[in-house]
């Protein structure tokens, strides 16, 4: 409303005019400031109500004891134990699982896509995987309880294993892989597209052959930008929820390391059998959320340590 | 020798990754191929436009029966049952679900069961056609047909009966009309919440922030995290704190669209704050000097120049912002709920597209049919809009290269 | 040119890589279809979760009451799945599974469907109690009605319908066992004792839920009844047994999940403390043992053979066999 004013008024002073610019960079940080808090909410909101199941006279019933969720081998015993520590064992594994067989793949094709092809088709692939990155999860979620289970189901029976219908620790680690691939390779591709050419001038020059750059010079000076993208795609991974859940099956104890029995990462808890929407068994999952926000800290925390650390050697 | 078996080697490698880098595009193929495979039967105009659950029509015949002795088309094969009496066909059928129903198969133009009274407003009546289900019929010689039981023994009952008490037959319902709506509510809502803000605070930590400042840092710090949560724990932000403020400021009582619709735009909030940020990142300085040195306030060069320049970043925004809140689920189930509705109210709760996939997955027996067919329209949408994101961003840098 | 090289290449790879995925589906397919019953495989044991009803009905009719609420002491590796629908799709898909259905839900679904201590799930050995594995499907209503005049009446006259020769020939056509009498009258018969129905009740919700394995009755049921009770808009939350009492009469009564009529798929526990008339009986349902359908080893199984099963003390095809 004041800006019609100046504008009619074009002989402002310049003090004036500095006025405005302030009252308007007040303004602005209203948004500003609430876009930063909903990271504070989201820790405060959610600690509180994850919080409440373990303290007394919440629920009428005892309250569940902290330690046995914590260290709990059983998600439920009635009337009201519950355990954790099998699930965030199963979660870990799940998810070192699928990186170890996503982070190659990814390396190897923003490899292909930066270094190893002619422009046209650089394009196309990293067009191809960017369109893959923007795949929903409830669509990877249909596809591997229709495909991906059938292909574990498949594998099991050449090996002459049970598995419960193909819902399994595999079929959850194939679609995570498939899931952080795209994230991996993309921040790779940047990685690589970011080294120095003259890095590896100099190596051709030398007499080393191209696969020999490529692994020794580009890929180890691109390592820490590598490394980033890893780091991100274990985050996602961690936190990836609908796909999973319709995989994974609904283990109720572990941890098991069996890869094609049933498995339950922290995600899954928080969506199977969700059809109360209040009670204890509701404002559990609220806890389970709360160790998977301190799990991606955690290992956000302690990969980008391990990164520093990897930094610092070449 | 030692240089072949390098040059094997390199070969070999080369191989490698080629084959490696394969596994996207692979992937990508696959899954489209699967989705169409499974959904493109079911596709069809009407499946978007009809409802999920079922109309159910309630008549009786109370007139004197004629003697009219009705053919059997021959066109229908053995699988369909003719009631020559009535003019009427059932046969057995597969609903979405996979679960079988009784079909009228075919009624005869002339068939009295053409247009019967409605049994419960007195004056108005039902239309019977070909494609509803036959659910139950009690005859006035008190025989009943119950659809478990066959269209066989439907056809010989209607044969032995002169009279209708009750007969009610029902539309096939699974249509997914009211889960576009609740997705474009959705998409209108959590845009019209997140977009003004997430511009307004792009433009301030751009354009309006004091440089080193350590708050103006930490606010920085605080809006990047947000990228990394998980949708689920946006579900539970949901579910804790826009649930409750909505049942208090609405006459929501519960999960709602609205509550829905504030946690998507938390979820888009970071998308459009970064990608507005690009865009006013790569305006050139000359553009707000020019306009400063012309007497304009920093205000005036902001919300005229400088803004102007960065709409198609902001529609970029905006374009990333409903694929995501189109593919979004776990957050939804939470701060929604899962719920299919087909009269959509803004207080109430209902599904989006993809959570009606989650919905009809975990629920009763899996329908894979459905979940692909609505899979490909979730998939045709995301992607179509990646691409314009991606067209705009290649024009971008490309006049940013020639200017 | 040699960019239409590229594209074609492309293309070519592309199809090549479809051909083979296609290939592999049918693959295994074939290798699921041919594969016979190896007897040294392990019993996979499907469960369903704690509140179910189905579960209850189950262990209590085998005997082995204390896994109706326990899953401890159950088997190592045993699989639980919250609904009929799941239990019957992971069964189809695990040729070494064994769960157990609602008969409701048996036909259609290709599984193999086990006779319990010799005797056949079926309607009349269901009614004569021949066949043990069988459980009451009860309904619940609320008890304090305060502010709900419209929605009370609307639900005595559902009660009602039950009750008639049209509500009872909708239970059975989902499978849902009743005894037909000769006294049961017709709802046109009745209708005149709910004048309810004869108002527009377009804008009244009546909220249904409770039970998951009385959903399909009930939502059959609640969908013709609204044509016939002025079109109030029936609305089904089925959550399990648990919930039909704790919603209408318990701690949920009062609260944002509250609903007007509950269902359960089992006896009212003593915990559930209703209110005199506030409950009656729709029908009886019996709880199949059902195998993959390919699965032919088996045709009978009795209760021991079950306890052993789930408790753990079988556990491969052979020790069941003997």
């Amino acid at each position: 409303m004041t800006k019609i004013e100046f504008n009619k008024d074009t002989k402002f002073s310049m003090k004036h005019n500095k006025k405005t610019d302030r009252i308007m960079q007040n303004i602005l940080l209203i948004p500003t400031v609430l876009s930063a808090s909903f990271v504070l909410m989201i820790l405060i909101f959610i600690s509180q109500r994850g919080v409440a199941p373990f303290l007394p006279s919440e629920y009428g019933n005892e309250s569940v004891n902290f330690l046995r969720f914590i260290t709990g081998v059983t998600w439920y015993q009635p009337p009201n134990s519950y355990g954790i520590f099998f699930i965030v064992v199963n979660t870990v594994f799940v998810v070192a699982l699928s990186s170890l067989i996503a982070v190659p793949i990814s390396v190897f094709t923003a490899l292909y896509i930066a270094k190893m092809t002619p422009k046209p088709i650089s394009k196309f692939f990293q067009t191809i995987i960017e369109l893959l990155a923007s795949v929903p999860s409830i669509v990877f979620g249909v596809f591997g309880l229709g495909v991906i289970t059938k292909v574990v189901l498949w594998i099991a029976s050449i090996f002459g294993l049970q598995t419960a219908g193909g819902i399994s620790t595999l079929a959850t680690v194939f679609v995570l892989a498939m899931m952080i691939l795209p994230t991996i390779t993309l921040l790779s591709i940047t990685a690589i597209n970011s080294v120095n050419l003259d890095l590896e001038k100099n190596s051709l020059a030398l007499g080393a052959s191209k696969m020999q750059t490529y692994f020794k010079v580009t890929l180890v000076s691109a390592k820490s930008g590598i490394f980033a993208g890893i780091i991100l795609g274990i985050g996602r991974a961690l936190g990836e929820a609908t796909a999973v859940s319709m995989v994974a099956g609904n283990a109720g104890s572990g941890p098991s390391f069996d890869l094609f029995s049933t498995t339950r990462t922290l995600t899954s808890t928080m969506l199977l059998g969700l059809k109360e929407t209040t009670g204890l068994d509701y404002d559990i999952r609220f806890s389970v959320g709360m160790v998977l926000i301190l799990l991606i800290i955690l290992t956000n925390l302690g990969l980008n340590y391990l990164k520093k650390k990897v930094g610092r050697f070449s | 020798m030692k240089h072949s078996k390098r040059r094997r080697l390199d070969f070999l490698f080369q191989g490698v990754i080629t084959i490696t880098s394969m596994i996207g595009l692979f992937l990508l193929i696959a899954i489209f191929a699967y989705v169409f495979k499974q959904g493109s039967g079911l596709l069809s105009w009407d499946l978007l436009t009809s409802d999920y659950y079922a109309t159910t029509y309630d008549t009786y015949y109370s007139d004197q029966l004629g003697d009219e002795v009705f053919e059997k088309p021959s066109h229908l094969d053995e699988s369909v049952y003719f009631s020559s009496k009535w003019g009427i066909g059932f046969s057995t059928a597969l609903d979405n679900e996979g679960k079988s129903y009784m079909l009228i198969a075919y009624i005869d133009s002339n068939s009295p069961l053409r247009i019967l009274p409605d049994k419960n407003n007195e004056g108005e009546v039902v239309e019977i056609t070909e494609n509803q289900a036959l659910l139950k019929v009690i005859f006035t010689n008190y025989t009943i047909i119950m659809s478990s039981e066959g269209p066989e023994n439907a056809a010989n009952l209607f044969d032995a009966a002169d009279g209708i008490i009750d007969m009610i037959t029902t539309t096939s319902g699974k249509g997914i009309r009211g889960s576009i709506i609740t997705t474009l509510y959705l998409i209108i809502l959590t845009l019209i919440i997140a977009l003004p803000i997430g511009v307004l605070s792009a433009i301030y930590l751009r354009e309006f922030a004091p440089k080193k400042s350590k708050i103006v840092e930490i606010l920085r710090r605080l809006i990047e995290m947000l990228t990394g949560v998980p949708s689920i724990i946006f579900g539970l932000l949901g579910a804790a704190v826009f649930i409750p403020f909505t049942s208090t400021f609405t006459a929501a009582d519960g999960g709602n669209l609205i509550s829905g619709a504030l946690t998507l735009a938390v979820i888009v909030l970071p998308v459009i704050i970064t990608s507005t940020d690009e865009a006013l990142k790569v305006i050139p300085d000359d553009f707000r000097q020019a306009s400063l040195a012309l007497g304009a306030t920093k205000t005036q060069t902001t919300f005229k120049v400088v803004l102007k320049s960065a709409i198609p970043g902001i529609l970029s925004a905006v374009l990333l912002s409903v694929g995501r809140i189109i593919g979004e689920s776990a957050a939804l189930i939470y701060a929604i709920g899962t719920a299919i509705k087909d009269q959509i109210i803004l207080t109430e709760r209902s599904t989006s597209l993809a959570v009606h996939i989650w919905s009809i997955m975990a629920g009763e027996t899996p329908n894979f049919e459905l979940a692909s067919a609505i899979s490909i329209i979730i998939l045709a949408v995301v992607l179509v809009l990646n691409l314009i994101v991606k067209f705009i961003a290649n024009k971008l840098s490309y006049e940013s290269r020639t200017s | 040119m040699k960019k239409i090289l590229l594209t074609l290449s492309i293309i070519i790879v592309a199809i090549a890589l479809v051909g083979c995925s296609t290939t592999s589906e049918t693959t295994s397919a074939t290798t699921q279809t041919t594969t016979s019953i190896d007897q040294t495989m392990e019993v996979t044991v499907y469960t369903r979760d704690t509140t179910s009803g189905t579960r209850e009905a189950f262990f209590s009719g085998i005997g082995f009451s204390a896994a109706s609420g326990d899953n401890t002491v159950l088997v190592d590796g045993y699989v639980e799945v919250d609904g009929n629908g799941s239990m019957i799709s992971s069964i189809t898909n695990d040729l070494y599974g064994i769960g157990y259905i609602s008969l409701a839900s048996l036909t259609d679904t290709g599984l193999n469907g086990l006779q319990f201590e010799g005797v056949v799930a079926s309607k009349d050995n269901v009614l004569n109690g021949t066949y043990g594995l069988q459980r009451p499907f009860n309904y619940i209503v609320r008890e304090d009605w305060t502010g709900m005049d419209t929605e009370s009446q609307i639900i005595e006259a559902f009660i009602a319908y039950m009750n008639t020769v049209d509500g009872k020939a909708t239970i059975s056509n989902k499978h849902g066992i009743v005894e037909t009498t000769v006294s049961d009258s017709l709802w046109d018969n009745i209708k005149s004792n709910y004048s309810v129905c004869t108002e527009d009740n377009s804008s009244v919700t009546i909220y249904f839920g409770g039970s998951t394995s009385v959903e399909s009755v009930a939502k059959a049921l609640s969908a013709e009844f609204t044509t016939k009770c002025g079109n109030f808009i029936p609305e089904h939350n089925h959550t399990g047994s648990g919930d039909g009492f704790t919603r209408t009469q318990g701690s949920e009564a009062d609260g944002a999940n509250k609903i007007h009529i509950g269902f359960a798929s089992r006896d009212f526990k003593e915990s559930e403390a209703y209110a005199e008339g506030t409950t009656g009986l729709i029908c009886l349902d019996a709880v199949v043992v059902v195998l993959n359908g390919e699965n032919s080893i088996l045709s009978n199984i009795t209760s021991e053979e079950l306890r052993k099963i789930y408790s753990g003390e079988f556990t491969t095809w052979a020790d069941l066999l003997g």
